[in-house]
């Protein structure tokens, strides 16, 4: 790669086989199928980028589950079916990129049903982010201004004229649009004014205005008779917000720790195109940074990405209550993230106690069927040669070939292991799925 | 002798019947046509089969079969690979038999077949036991032989074949078991002496001594439950509690709802000489009987409440409700349980009442829940569930559930009326803060007169609107008392109903009311499945969505749906009481089919 120009585009007269669409597959989706595989590296790069930024119709079959799953989550009022539900689109979606950012979104904009208590809330906050989750990012962080679930979450209500409560606009400046370091106290205290009579009546956002403060505010050194709109305005106004979400991009789709040249190179990005995130996210997919060797298994992977990815790549049907379980005790338990800062991940998403359950995840996936059984592309793998098996789950599973030793380890595997080719695929696959390397993407 | 052997050793058997008849006849049946009559004395079960083939033949004809037959479950069956088996084996089996196995079965099961069960010869071994299997025709076994004869040598030694003198034959298997085949009779045992009694039985029944059913235990079944039943079970107690060499039953159980629903009857089978179980299936309905003897107001005093005199005036087993989905009663001395836990419950069962009266507390401040409480009630307690119309909103719950309704007999009715009415009050207040974590509408305490009853009941300030309301919305809990009962229910609608049931029951005489049986009715439930069809199909969105989350797919979702629909309006209602008489317990059974 050219390290002078990280940021040119990774295009058609470079290298394109499996392990990139692979790479550029896991990044975007909760893994892939062995069909989706083949597809992107005879699609190309342009077009499978294509496909995953701009929406496709889904499937009849899709759409009827969906609904049918959405349906029973408001219903009942229980969270764990709206997981499923969310769970069911992470997986079958023709929009797998949106669903990963849908995920992305939750996590910056972290609200748990812990508190907000409401299906329907939670349910309509998780549209709010999916409609705008390529989209327009100003439109966002305005839509979620205003969203039930988050002023239930950082109490809305509590947020009156002669006793102005500081969450949502602390929250706005150091999660959602800022960072640390980039506003003052005194900037918190005057936009929780702006924001006050922002209240939740019969479940709708409702501007009490008898409880605004219309009085003038000062934020960022300018003066007004800010109300939250103005002081959404003046945080997308910030440098720093672009610096702000162009890091968190990159941390997301492209490195742990992006240098300070990528970071403002899509900040610049991000302000020249507005805030829209579609053409970011285009530039950022299809740069050279992006397809950089070092970069590549660079981030541990999460939860999401393990679960739902092996599954995506070996199992079917998959048996989704198991699956949400699982998730829960991995430290994901989506709708409920453990904080107003959402999960950090990186490093943290591994403890000896994690690390143990993913191997059990393994372990369960490949033998008890507990997930869902194995699906028939996997089975079939079954009755090939050793070596044609193990380089087919190393594209797989791995993304390219396991270095020579674990190569050789697995062939030996193989070759010795007794019981019926099916009992030998299951140990190959438990042995694949507990390698350092496959905890990466 | 091993049951599972002696079964096989019947199919074994077929291998090698034989034409040759002599010796006995139909004259030579005993009066009682129960083959029991031929078991030798000293059996400590037996389970006797009559006149199966009109069963048989009803399940081979029946609408239910062909239907599942012809279904997409059955079509995914036979794609196994042991389905597959069994039907190369069918095939196989009827072409050697000549005939279908619908038919074979018929045929040699559709007679009469008893089971007998013995004490072992040897501490340790397993029980033994004898088999007799009458077919109506002996000419059956005559052709079964001809067909199956030739098949005889691919046994090899495990089957032998000898002649008997008396005309008959005797097939020894390999693992010791014999059988003999004579007329229209198959007799088998691994214990000569058994098997010998029995034919001397079958030979000459006026000298063949002592059976089964000349004991005393056999008897007293026989006259309280008759003995012309499809299915019969006999369990002589005595024997089997002699063996054992202590009581069968705990006398204390590990089950507090057990002990409640059943502790009586328990305690009266613990010295019952018998339990007897029978079972008749007719055109479209079926009973299942099980009796234990003994005169249950002969219990302990620990066990006395479940002894209680029946109603002086006769009531309806539950509250005749519109459409209704279930009902439940039971009738005790519930204080007098309570207080007697200790002797009726095992020790590790103890805490957990502690646990519920500290837990009660919330809702009875100052009041001992066995002391104050229960003393103030009456003997019998009524559930009953019914689909709800969702009056009180302006759109329904997206899940919807049925209406219940706790009926409580007050033995004194004015200090009951407070403390329930503080216990309905306590649980629409529990429900309102709960109501305040979940954002939803909290109850107002509103009341009303209804002929002339005073009704207590929660109410929402804006009536709930949306086509998928959430599901607490199904309760709008409501509250009576009529005279000396007391109506606690989900929603106003089943609470005006049971008024209107209780202001009826005062004015109609005895006479009209449903549901009067000989004996004292202790526990009473019913079910009606199409109603349960109704109201799972009514939230066949929320099942077909569990479907969906275990991964199977929207066809199968949706016929498996149909297909337990299908089943349940299939069926009449189906009922399960518990009878006391003077000498004995009778716990019933009953459903149907359309």
């Amino acid at each position: 790669m050219d390290s002078a120009t990280p940021f040119n585009p990774y295009n058609a007269t470079s290298v394109w086989t499996h392990r990139e669409a692979a790479h550029l597959l896991n990044r975007t989706q909760y893994g892939f199928t062995p069909g989706e595989l083949d597809r992107a590296v005879t699609d190309g790069l342009d077009a499978t980028l294509n496909r995953l930024l701009d929406p496709q119709p889904e499937s009849t079959e899709f759409s009827r589950a969906e609904a049918a799953l959405r349906e029973a989550a408001i219903s009942t009022g229980g969270i764990d079916n709206l997981k499923i539900w969310w769970l069911y689109r992470m997986r079958y979606s023709a929009n797998p990129l949106t669903e990963k950012l849908a995920l992305f979104w939750h996590n910056h904009f972290a609200t748990s049903n812990a508190k907000v208590n409401s299906v329907p809330t939670m349910l309509a906050q998780n549209d709010l982010i999916r409609k705008h989750a390529t989209g327009d990012f100003k439109s966002l962080l305005h839509g979620i201004s205003r969203d039930t679930a988050m002023l239930i979450w950082l109490d809305g209500n509590a947020n009156r004229k002669r006793h102005p409560n500081e969450n949502f606009a602390r929250e706005i400046m150091e999660l959602f649009a800022l960072g640390v370091g980039n506003y003052t106290e005194k900037d918190i205290q005057e936009a929780a004014r702006a924001f006050t009579g922002w209240h939740v009546r019969e479940g709708q956002f409702w501007m009490n205005r008898l409880q605004h403060d219309d009085s003038p505010k000062t934020v960022f050194g300018k003066t007004g008779s800010f109300d939250g709109n103005h002081i959404v305005d003046l945080c997308l106004d910030q440098l720093a917000c672009s610096r702000f979400l162009a890091t968190k991009l990159a941390k997301t789709f492209v490195c742990p720790e992006p240098s300070t040249e990528l970071i403002g190179h899509f900040a610049d990005r991000i302000r020249h195109h507005d805030y829209q995130l579609k053409p970011v996210l285009r530039e950022l997919l299809t740069s050279r940074w992006f397809f950089q060797p070092e970069n590549r298994r660079s981030i541990i992977k999460s939860p999401l990405d393990l679960a739902i990815g092996t599954l995506r790549m070996l199992a079917e049907p998959i048996r989704w209550p198991g699956v949400a379980k699982l998730l829960a005790e991995l430290g994901q338990n989506i709708f409920e993230p453990a904080s107003v800062k959402g999960w950090e991940g990186g490093r943290l998403w591994i403890t000896s106690s994690s690390l143990l359950q993913r191997a059990n995840f393994a372990t369960e996936l490949s033998t008890t069927g507990q997930y869902g059984p194995l699906s028939e592309s996997t089975r079939n793998l079954a009755t090939t040669g050793s070596e044609r098996v193990i380089e087919t789950l190393e594209r797989w599973l791995l993304c390219e070939p396991a270095i020579d030793s674990v190569h050789q380890e697995l062939l030996k595997f193989h070759a010795s292991a007794e019981g019926t080719t099916e009992q030998k695929l299951r140990g190959l696959l438990q042995l694949i799925l507990t390698l350092p390397e496959f905890q990466l993407l | 002798m091993r049951m599972t052997r002696m079964i096989g050793c019947i199919f074994g058997l077929s291998l090698v019947l034989i034409s040759t008849q002599t010796g006995w006849t139909d004259s030579a049946l005993p009066a009682s046509d129960s083959l029991v009559a031929h078991l030798p004395e000293g059996a400590v079960a037996t389970l006797e089969f009559s006149n199966l083939a009109p069963l048989i033949e009803r399940i081979e004809t029946s609408p239910a079969l062909r239907e599942l037959l012809s279904s997409p479950q059955w079509s995914d069956a036979l794609k196994l690979d042991p389905v597959q088996k069994a039907l190369g084996f069918k095939s196989l089996a009827e072409g050697q038999l000549g005939m279908s196995l619908w038919q074979f079965a018929k045929t040699y099961f559709g007679d009469r077949i008893v089971l007998g069960i013995y004490p072992p010869t040897q501490p340790g071994s397993p029980p033994d036991g004898v088999l007799i299997l009458r077919v109506k025709d002996a000419a059956s076994l005559a052709t079964l032989r001809g067909r199956l004869t030739p098949l005889l040598p691919l046994a090899g030694d495990k089957i032998r074949l000898s002649a008997r003198d008396d005309g008959g034959h005797t097939v020894t298997m390999e693992d010791g078991n014999q059988a003999v085949i004579r007329d229209q009779w198959i007799v088998i045992s691994k214990q000569k002496p058994l098997l010998d009694r029995t034919l001397q039985s079958l030979a000459i029944p006026a000298a063949s001594g002592d059976s089964v059913a000349t004991s005393a235990e056999w008897k007293q079944m026989a006259t309280q439950l008759g003995t012309d039943h499809d299915v019969q079970f006999f369990l002589n107690m005595t024997r089997l509690t002699g063996l054992v060499g202590h009581r069968l039953i705990p006398p204390k159980l590990d089950n507090g709802v057990v002990s409640l629903l059943l502790g009586g009857y328990l305690e009266l089978a613990a010295g019952s000489p018998y339990v007897g179980s029978t079972l008749d299936i007719r055109d479209n309905h079926f009973e299942l009987r099980s009796t234990v003897a003994g005169n249950p107001g002969h219990l302990d005093a620990a066990h006395q409440p479940f002894v209680l005199e029946g109603d002086p005036a006769p009531r309806a087993d539950v509250p005749a409700t519109k459409n209704p989905l279930n009902g439940f009663s039971i009738t005790r001395d519930f204080s007098a349980w309570y207080r007697n836990r200790e002797w009726l419950l095992e020790a590790s069962l103890l805490p957990g009442f502690d646990k519920f009266e500290t837990g009660l507390a919330t809702f009875l401040p100052g009041r001992d829940f066995g002391e104050d409480v229960l003393p103030l009630l009456g003997n019998r307690l009524t559930l009953v569930t019914a689909p709800q119309s969702f009056a009180h909103l302006r759109g329904t719950p997206g899940v919807q559930l049925p209406g219940i309704a706790l009926l409580l007999d007050l033995a004194k009715p004015a200090e009951a009326n407070d403390v329930l009415s503080l216990v309905f009050q306590t649980i629409v207040l529990v429900s309102n803060l709960q109501a305040m974590q979940e954002n939803r509408q909290p109850f107002v305490l509103s009341s009303e007169t209804y002929r002339n009853t005073q009704v207590a009941f929660a109410k929402y300030v804006k009536q709930p609107e949306g086509p998928t309301l959430p599901i607490s919305y199904n309760f709008q809990p409501a509250s009576a008392r009529v005279g000396d009962r007391y109506v606690i229910a989900t929603n106003v609608e089943m609470c005006h109903q049971l008024i209107d049931i209780m202001h009826n029951e005062a004015i109609a005489p005895a006479a009209d009311q449903p549901t009067r049986v000989e004996g004292v009715r202790d526990v009473y439930f019913d079910l009606s499945p199409t109603v349960a069809a109704d109201l799972l199909e009514l939230n066949s969105q929320v099942l077909h969505a569990q479907n969906l989350q275990q991964g199977k797919s929207q066809e199968q979702s949706v016929q498996e749906l149909q297909a337990l629909l299908k089943l349940l309006r299939q069926l009449t209602p189906v009922s399960f009481s518990s009878t006391r008489f003077a000498d004995r317990w009778q716990l019933e059974f009953q459903g149907g089919w359309k």
